[in-house]
């Protein structure tokens, strides 16, 4: 029943002869009115998803054979290692088989995968069966929904890069509270009356005055319990709780930046180059890339930075990256030469952030058709792509300048850092001057003095009005010797100073609303 | 000599309500960590670095949701709160919980004059996703708890909007 709200498909990826078992436990299951199927994969487990090349193209042709635009798609698979690293971006459901417990948490960041301990395929089949709607249940099935909004848009799943943007599978049908929200538990035990109080609690008091109740704070952080347990007017207090399931230093970022983010399709390449050094170019792409990091959290999307700074061996150790680390250069002789690619970027402290660093035994450019390339390898992985070019305007007269002009020709927004120094405010206006920069949406982020008497220097306000104009927009940041701290103390800027994160927080939203609003 | 050691012994009215507001917190963060990780399926225990807040010594180390809250809560309310849980897991609903920092706990009965009550205001500021809707909550809740007069388990609860509690206006 094409069209149909509820139709389910649910794909195996497990192991022979278990999948055929499985697939026959769940035909038997599911229930007679629902609109589901069950199919096996040509090829199973991290391979349907790891597959490239001639391989990867006959499974994109069977997925579009076999899971409609209209179908809730769910994968049914058993864990193996890397297996996580394949599914950024996944759009149909998973329920994975765990060997041990301790692996759950490598699947964190799937929004929309069922983590099941088990090494039995059989067990995964079963939780499916308990999981999801479509499979007979002892209680009466419920009525069918009412007719819901338009769908919306999703992101292409990743066996069909070029596919056109899915529609997302209609929500299940059990909808009985604030219809067109997403009811949340609380709301539902907000339904249940008190089960009363046995004996010794009858003696309940029905209403008390609020004096005689004590006040005290269930998540204040910073005091302890003690310190605080008997304070002030003898009203007892309590402390130390921080935010339930947060982390205590998890930051907090607009949602709008997240949200936004995730609507933007194609990905995004936002480049950060200069015309001179010592703007915060590279702080700049950090802080940009650390934001939408943090903003996409626990998402299935997340951000990359990568560093096309080549030749400046100096500036990139602020990130933390392991020495391990694979670098954009094997990456690209990857891409050139057909080998394996290497399976994960370096994940920085940020969540959702992948870091590409560069090679620094070598400053060769890259032929503009393998940036293209590798762009497009890091759009299929990532939903935000944030790239620290040289300071060099771009042309193709050097290795640094070519790798400006072969990004800007991709780049969805360019990011031009300055300072009030006159003669960045002039690069900014000779950076925009070139012909790469022609048609490009442009944000500057402006590192503004202490000093007041220059910064409200008439030569620089003249030169700042002429940048204005040719800008969608100015963001300014305070000029802070806690972005040179945040190098010594190898932290990122984000963490060191609340007024430097605000400010970069303001960049990136910027920057964002411009992605979406000339997008 | 004597007098010394029996006076160390004793336990000051200031320290016996001290520790009583305590236990009243640990259960009420407890309630809402393993409600929180009952409804969402988490089965393992609770990490004592992410959460060192939970104090429930024996309790933390059952993977089990539903076991820790046994633990502290009158079976009766769990048997009340079990088909609202299912119900609401099989609308394949997910969420990531973020109840803000600025809740409050109020507590009443410690001096044994009334059965102990503790009132928790907090504002859920989770993200509920379903598919690829997305909706970012922001709501006052009120949960009220009534406890054994020992303070060793929860008898009753209720959640309720801040708006339509009795206990809005005066928290």
């Amino acid at each position: 029943m094409p069209g149909s709200p509820n139709r389910y498909l649910f794909i195996s990826l497990l192991p022979e002869p278990a999948s055929t078992h499985a697939l026959e436990l769940l035909l038997d299951a599911i229930e007679p009115r629902a609109d589901a199927s069950v199919v096996a994969a040509p090829v199973r487990g991290l391979d349907f998803f790891a597959a490239r090349g001639e391989v990867a193209r006959e499974l994109d042709a069977w997925w579009e054979r076999h899971v409609s635009a209209d179908a809730r798609a769910v994968i049914l698979v058993m864990d193996e290692p890397g297996l996580e690293s394949h599914l950024a971006g996944l759009d149909p459901e998973l329920v994975v088989g765990l060997a041990r417990e301790a692996d759950r948490g490598r699947y964190a960041r799937q929004r929309l995968a069922h983590a099941v301990v088990t090494e039995d395929p059989m067990a995964v089949a079963a939780y499916t069966i308990d999981t999801f709607a479509c499979f007979r249940r002892a209680a009466p099935p419920e009525p069918d929904p009412p007719a819901g909004p338009a769908p919306e848009v999703l992101f292409m799943p990743r066996l069909q890069p070029h596919a056109p943007a899915r529609t997302a599978p209609p929500p299940p049908p059990p909808e009985q509270v604030m219809t067109g929200t997403l009811t949340d538990p609380f709301t539902e035990l907000s339904t249940v009356a008190s089960v009363g109080v046995p004996a010794e609690g009858e003696r309940r008091p029905a209403e008390r005055r609020s004096g005689e109740l004590s006040r005290a704070s269930l998540f204040a952080g910073g005091e302890t319990t003690r310190q605080l347990a008997l304070v002030g007017d003898g009203a007892p207090r309590i402390g130390l709780l921080r935010r339930l399931f947060i982390r205590p230093r998890r930051m907090s970022i607009p949602r709008e930046i997240g949200d936004l983010v995730l609507g933007l399709h194609p990905t995004p390449l936002v480049v950060v180059p200069a015309r001179k050094g010592g703007v915060g170019k590279t702080v700049t792409a950090g802080a940009v890339a650390q934001v939408v990091g943090y903003a996409l959290g626990d998402t299935t999307g997340s951000a990359a930075i990568v560093d096309q700074n080549i030749g400046n061996p100096d500036q990139w150790g602020r990130l933390d990256i392991p020495t391990s680390a694979g670098t954009v250069r094997q990456l690209m002789a990857a891409l050139s030469s057909g080998l394996e690619l290497p399976p994960t970027p370096a994940w920085a402290k940020t969540p959702a952030l992948g870091v590409y660093p560069e090679d620094r035994s070598s400053a060769d450019a890259y032929p503009p058709g393998l940036i293209q390339r590798f762009v497009q390898h890091l759009r299929e992985r990532h939903v935000f792509l944030v790239v620290d070019l040289p300071n060099r305007l771009p042309d193709y007269t050097t290795a640094e300048a070519a790798i400006c002009a072969a990004y800007l020709e991709l780049a969805d927004l360019v990011i031009l850092p300055t300072t009030d120094d006159p003669s960045a405010l002039l690069g900014v206006l000779e950076y925009l001057e070139t012909p790469s920069m022609q048609g490009k949406r442009v944000i500057v982020s402006y590192i503004v003095s202490s000093d007041r008497q220059l910064r409200g220097h008439r030569v620089v306000q003249e030169l700042l009005d002429e940048i204005r104009r040719r800008v969608i927009a100015i963001e300014t940041v305070p000029r802070s010797e806690k972005a040179t701290l945040a190098i010594v103390k190898g932290v990122s800027i984000l963490d060191i100073s609340p007024k430097l994160r605000d400010a970069y927080i303001r960049v990136t939203q910027t920057a964002v609303r411009a992605l979406v609003l000339t997008g | 000599m004597f007098g010394r050691r029996a006076k160390r012994m004793e336990t000051s009215p200031d320290e016996r309500r001290e520790r009583q507001i305590e236990q009243v917190h640990s259960l009420t963060y407890a309630l809402l960590l393993d409600l929180m990780a009952w409804f969402l399926d988490i089965r393992e225990p609770v990490n004592e670095t992410l959460f060192p807040d939970y104090r429930l010594p024996g309790t933390r180390d059952l993977d089990d949701p539903r076991e820790r809250l046994r633990t502290y809560c009158s079976p009766v309310l769990l048997a009340a709160w079990e088909p609202v849980r299912s119900r609401w897991l099989e609308r394949g609903i997910r969420v990531k919980p973020d109840f803000g920092t600025t809740a409050t706990l109020q507590i009443e009965g410690l001096d044994g004059m009334a059965p102990p009550r503790a009132v928790a205001r907090f504002t859920d500021r989770s993200v509920v996703e379903r598919g690829a809707q997305r909706q970012y909550n922001s709501r006052e809740w009120v949960l009220t708890t009534w406890l054994r007069w020992d303070l060793g388990r929860i008898e009753d609860a209720t959640f309720r909007p801040a708006a339509s509690s009795p206990e809005a206006g005066r928290l």
